[in-house]
């Protein structure tokens, strides 16, 4: 025999109504704090550490050394330059690979046969390591901007067809049904349902897709040269510059970052009824 | 419109749909599952059906073959249209299948924008269905920070903006509290004793096939073949009044004795 406790459990809010957006302000402020803060620490530590000699500066310069080559190089008009040249090359491959894979998702979604015919062929495919093609790029289009564009074409293309097939063969049959019982067919229920229906996860094949479009550039331009902030690494390598080397990989992650940062916004903006998990706890 | 003798003129009516013979097998082989038929059926220009039956007997089939979702196994289904409305069928269904990415009134706009009706013409006709839907406020929301019972209004009011010949509703009640049920019931009464409209309205619950409908079609556990098909007595306009009188749960209950016997067979497998 166990000797029960009869209890009350009570659910409420433990702050009165009146504090809980200064609350949440509260939250969101310690958590902005909080993720600037914890770089901005370990980076002093870098800089304390390369001028205290516990590292070796030669290949872990002082952050503030990249930085100043960094201003340098701006100065130089080299860094810009480099920018623009790999900020070309991400954002036509990355465009052209969208198109192209978005118009093979939406195909291959909407029609079986297509499916059959095209998919144990483009998901062979999709296991190749895309930069593997690249010799045969250089090859067919000689080194120039053609064969980077071209391969990040490739690569943004298997990921952007494979989450908008998905996304398409997904689509409950309940919103076909309820379009087709209006007579909506062809172009009206592509514009009415599968897009906006796809959109979603066609958003997140995006958002990886930039970032792997810039990994695939940098590498290409490792091994292409000339220009690039890949190159521009690379070649800070070869040289033994390694604050330019890192100057370039801050740059790289810069761009990442306002990629992403761009594309997510995007996606955020023309799927407003996507809301997100914290809004909904906040209740907005 | 006429009022007391509503249903007594029904025989008199052309048929608005004529079932003939129909069947419905899903799948092939071992995997085929019988989910309708053989059943017979004609309905009047104007009539209001009630269709009930046990669950998965097939009630939702038959409104998919009716909106032309689903192709007939065997069989046909005539529907005769005179060209009217903004779109001839409409259909309110079971999971609502409104749009998460339309605003409320998107979505009540859809199948006027989709039939060629647009602009300042299409958004007042949306918004007067919002309205008489109890959805006015929320015109902007998306669907998705709706309650239940407000997302099957959205699909009630999307279905009913077409002004339709011919109205499919599948229990479309179903996930409403009891006092917003019995609201949007007589809500449905007085539209359909007004303006007309032929009305096929699958359901669970005997009393609201009363009290809506000109008939009563009662299915059998699955394959649905005609169990009964019952006049529903009560002149019209109704009013959800109705209920109270004796003549009422006479017939609710004889329906329920049909009705008990399939249900058991629906849930067991067995017809002892
Ligand atoms: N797409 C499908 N594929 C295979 N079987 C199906 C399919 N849709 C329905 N069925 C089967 O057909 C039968 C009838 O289904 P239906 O949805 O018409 O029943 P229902 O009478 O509407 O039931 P409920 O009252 O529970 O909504 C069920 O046994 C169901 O399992
Ligand atoms: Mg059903």
């Amino acid at each position: 025999m166990n000797t029960a406790t009869a209890t009350t459990v009570t659910r409420r809010n433990r702050l009165p109504l009146e504090t809980r957006p200064q609350r949440l302000r509260r939250r969101r402020r310690l958590e902005a704090t909080l993720g600037i803060a914890v770089p901005v620490v370990l980076i002093g530590l870098w800089e304390v550490a390369a001028r205290l000699g516990w590292i070796n500066a030669q290949f872990f310069p002082a952050p503030s050394s990249s930085v100043i080559r960094g201003v340098e190089m701006i100065i130089e008009g080299r860094l810009l330059a480099d920018i623009g040249i790999t900020a070309y090359r991400v954002l036509v491959g990355y465009v052209l690979g969208t198109i192209i894979g978005f118009a093979a998702g939406v195909g291959m979604g909407m029609s079986p046969l297509l499916r059959k015919a095209l998919e144990p062929m483009l998901s062979a495919l999709y296991t190749v390591p895309k930069i593997a093609i690249l010799p045969i790029f250089l090859t067919i289009f000689g080194f120039s901007d053609a064969p980077i564009i071209a391969i990040v074409t490739v690569t943004v293309f298997f990921y952007i067809w494979i989450y908008t097939m998905e996304a398409v063969v997904a689509i409950p049959n309940g919103y076909l049904d309820a379009a087709k019982s209006f007579g909506v067919k062809g172009w009206a229920m592509f514009r009415h349902v599968v897009f906006p229906a796809s959109l979603p996860s066609v958003a997140v094949g995006l958002r990886v897709g930039v970032g792997v479009a810039l990994l695939i550039t940098i590498s290409s331009e490792f091994i292409v040269g000339g220009s690039g902030v890949g190159y521009l690494i690379f070649n800070a390598r070869a040289l033994f510059r390694l604050e330019e080397a890192y100057a370039g990989i801050v740059t790289a992650a810069l761009i990442g970052v306002i990629l992403q940062g761009t594309i997510t916004w995007l996606g955020h903006r023309v799927t407003p009824w996507v809301v997100s998990r914290e809004s909904r706890a906040a209740g907005l | 419109m006429n009022t007391a003798n509503h249903s007594a003129g029904l025989a008199d009516r052309p048929a608005k749909i004529e079932v003939r013979d129909l069947s419905l097998v899903f799948g092939v082989g071992d995997k085929a599952v019988h989910a309708l038929g053989p059943i017979n059926l004609s309905v009047g220009d104007g009539e209001f059906l009630s269709i009930v039956g046990p669950s998965g007997c097939g009630k939702s089939t038959l409104t998919k073959v009716v909106a032309g979702l689903l192709p007939p196994t065997k069989g046909e289904v005539d529907i005769r249209l005179a060209g009217t409305s903004i779109a001839p069928i409409a259909t309110v269904f079971q999971d609502y299948g409104i749009f998460p990415w339309k605003t409320v009134l998107e979505n009540v706009k859809f199948g006027l924008t989709v039939n060629g009706v647009t602009g300042s013409e299409a958004t007042d006709r949306a918004a007067m269905w919002v309205q008489k839907l109890g959805l006015a406020g929320f015109e902007n929301r998306y669907p998705s920070s709706l309650s239940g019972g407000m997302q099957q209004r959205v699909s009630i009011a999307r279905a009913l903006a077409v002004e339709p010949e011919i109205l499919l509703m599948d229990e479309p009640f179903a996930s409403l509290d009891a006092q917003l049920r019995e609201l949007l019931q007589e809500e449905l009464l007085r539209l359909h004793e007004s303006d007309g409209r032929t009305v096929l309205f699958v359901t669970h619950s005997l009393e609201e096939a009363l009290v809506l409908g000109d008939r009563v079609l009662v299915l059998t556990a699955r394959p649905g073949t005609l169990l009964d098909l019952k006049d529903v007595p009560f002149a019209r306009p109704r009013t959800s009044e109705v209920r109270e009188s004796r003549e009422f749960n006479e017939m609710r209950y004889e329906l329920w004795s049909h009705l008990k016997d399939q249900v058991h067979i629906g849930v067991t497998g067995d017809a002892s």
